[in-house]
């Protein structure tokens, strides 16, 4: 457990706050960049303030404050002009500083006014808005490389969680979950609707691979790497489990990353927990659906977004896939987890390892030092979970091998099943086996 | 300056007040006596089949933790 003020310091993020400051030493994905052809002017909350993204008829971006200086108007109704955003009231311009640079009406030569809107950097990459809110000048926006991995097509599902983000991304840090939100209460949940057998009846199923995961286990690690850390659970065949293995779990990218599935993996995914204010959470998942040299990927010239459900019409949460599943147990600790009543155990280790390092990173901030994974010139591409993908080792990408195959059902039990995507992506999985079978077969013949 | 035996001490505290279902029953060092740049290794025994592995760097970081069933 921790303390009350410990608790505070981890979860905070408005402006002055410990973890506030480390997270305005970050990139922050705020949108998709296909929401901004939707409707070129959105409100945004971000680390607890109130604030408008725009793209204007030049196409530059802005995120800039929320109220009009003049009379206080919305900026949400703002109407994009050709380098910046007027207030639909008097028609006040505001640049991507946050300055007004134009009053109509108030007659001319006008002064120029002290007064200014916030206006923080924003930059587009991989069909994500991002911006940034610390003190300037900016680092480097981060090359992660699923944003720009190539030969892959990609989907973006955003939702809005009603709880702090650092209970999103302690479900990271806990490998043992799955047993039972992805496992037990998966199969409890089908066998409530009556579709157990229906979705369940390939051995390879989420649910039982998940339940598999509490069994036989002999060790549970967490180990700090370059960009984040690594845990995962090793397994010993005398305790119960199939055979002696090490099963790594997801890679945590420091302060709110997480990946599932190796990069260049036929899906691999980004889930991206973005404060909005103590209370709720910004949450991304970034897909990436890539193929291996001999296939082609379709092109794609944007970068598609969505928004999977967590709850019916009727207002019950949907819990029969991955996300849902994790969503709800984050929203169920409410809305910052009280960790001064926790009981933590064994399973938890790789939990205390998180935390601790997100301390040891506000501290550095606290200190005046750069934090982890603040770059004042990126790589081309950042392999987060180590060196890039060798394709010709197949059997560096057999991880999360069951996600190869979307086209055999498999997309049910993950968000990616609501994405405007998914056809595609069945249709590049049969392409990805179907080339499979044939170097298979090759390599039959070869060897005979 | 290698590693003070306070900041490790504040290392393993910070991790045995959170988990508080596991109990200690000894703490044994690695090297015993820390050298200048190198990480120690504490073994937090908290059952006659369980303990935990930390590794500290000479900054004081929770560089990996394991826990171990024997």
């Amino acid at each position: 457990m921790l303390t009350k003020e410990q608790n505070e310091r981890l979860t905070s993020v408005g402006p002055g706050t410990p973890g506030g400051e480390l997270m305005r030493r970050y990139w922050l994905p705020i949108a998709p960049f296909a929401e901004l052809l939707d409707n070129p002017v959105k409100k945004v909350r971000i680390l607890g303030e109130d604030l408008t993204l725009y793209k204007d008829k030049s196409g530059n971006l802005g995120l800039i404050g929320d109220r009009c200086l003049h009379r206080n108007v919305d900026m949400k109704f703002g109407i994009p002009d050709e380098c910046g955003l007027r207030c639909p009231y008097h028609g006040w311009l505001y640049n991507e500083t946050g300055n007004c640079v134009e009053r109509p009406m108030e007659g001319a030569p006008q002064a120029g006014i002290k007064q200014k809107l916030k206006g923080y950097p924003v930059r587009e990459l991989g069909g994500l808005v991002f911006t940034y809110m610390g003190p300037l000048p900016a680092p480097d926006l981060p090359r992660w490389d699923l944003l720009v991995w190539p030969n892959a097509i990609r989907q973006i599902g955003v939702n809005i969680i009603d709880c702090n983000w650092l209970q999103c991304q302690e479900n990271t840090g806990d490998p043992t979950h799955s047993a039972w939100a992805h496992g037990h209460m998966f199969e409890y949940v089908l066998e409530k609707k009556g579709q157990l057998e229906d979705r369940s009846s390939d051995n390879l199923h989420t649910l039982h691979q998940r339940k598999r995961v509490g069994v036989g286990i002999k060790e549970i690690y967490a180990n700090q790497t370059e960009h984040g850390f690594r845990k995962g659970i090793r397994y010993s065949k005398a305790l119960g489990a199939d055979s002696d293995k090490d099963q790594e779990h997801s890679t945590v990218i420091f302060p709110f990353y997480t990946q599932t599935g190796k990069t260049g993996a036929t899906r691999s995914e980004y889930q991206i927990r973005v404060p909005i204010d103590d209370t709720h959470t910004y949450h991304i998942c970034y897909q990436a659906y890539s193929a291996p040299p001999g296939v082609e990927a379709p092109k794609q010239d944007i970068v598609p977004y969505y928004i999977p459900p967590t709850h019916d019409e009727k207002g019950e949460p949907i819990l029969d896939y991955v996300l849902a599943q994790d969503a709800i147990v984050w929203v169920a600790q409410g809305p910052i987890a009280d960790r001064t009543t926790e009981l933590l155990g064994r399973t938890d280790i790789p939990i205390v390892v998180l935390r601790r390092q997100l301390d040891e990173q506000i501290k550095r901030v606290e200190q005046g030092l750069e934090p982890m994974n603040f770059f004042w010139k990126s790589p081309d591409m950042i392999h987060p979970t180590g060196s890039p993908p060798d394709y010709s080792k197949p059997e560096t990408l057999i991880k999360h091998s069951f996600r190869k195959y979307y086209h055999k059902g498999f997309a049910n039990d993950d968000a990616d099943r609501y994405g405007p995507l998914i056809e595609t992506v069945k249709d590049l999985h049969r392409k990805i086996e179907e080339y499979e079978i044939k170097l298979a077969g090759q390599a039959v013949i070869e060897h005979a | 300056m290698p590693i003070t035996r306070e900041t490790i001490d504040a290392v393993l505290k910070d991790l045995i007040d959170q988990v508080p279902t596991m109990s200690v029953r000894s703490v044994t060092l690695t090297p015993s006596v820390p050298v200048e740049g190198q990480n120690v290794i504490a073994r937090i025994d908290v059952s006659k089949s369980r303990h935990v592995l930390c590794e500290i760097t000479p900054a004081g970081s929770l560089q990996s933790a394991r826990v171990i069933e024997s």
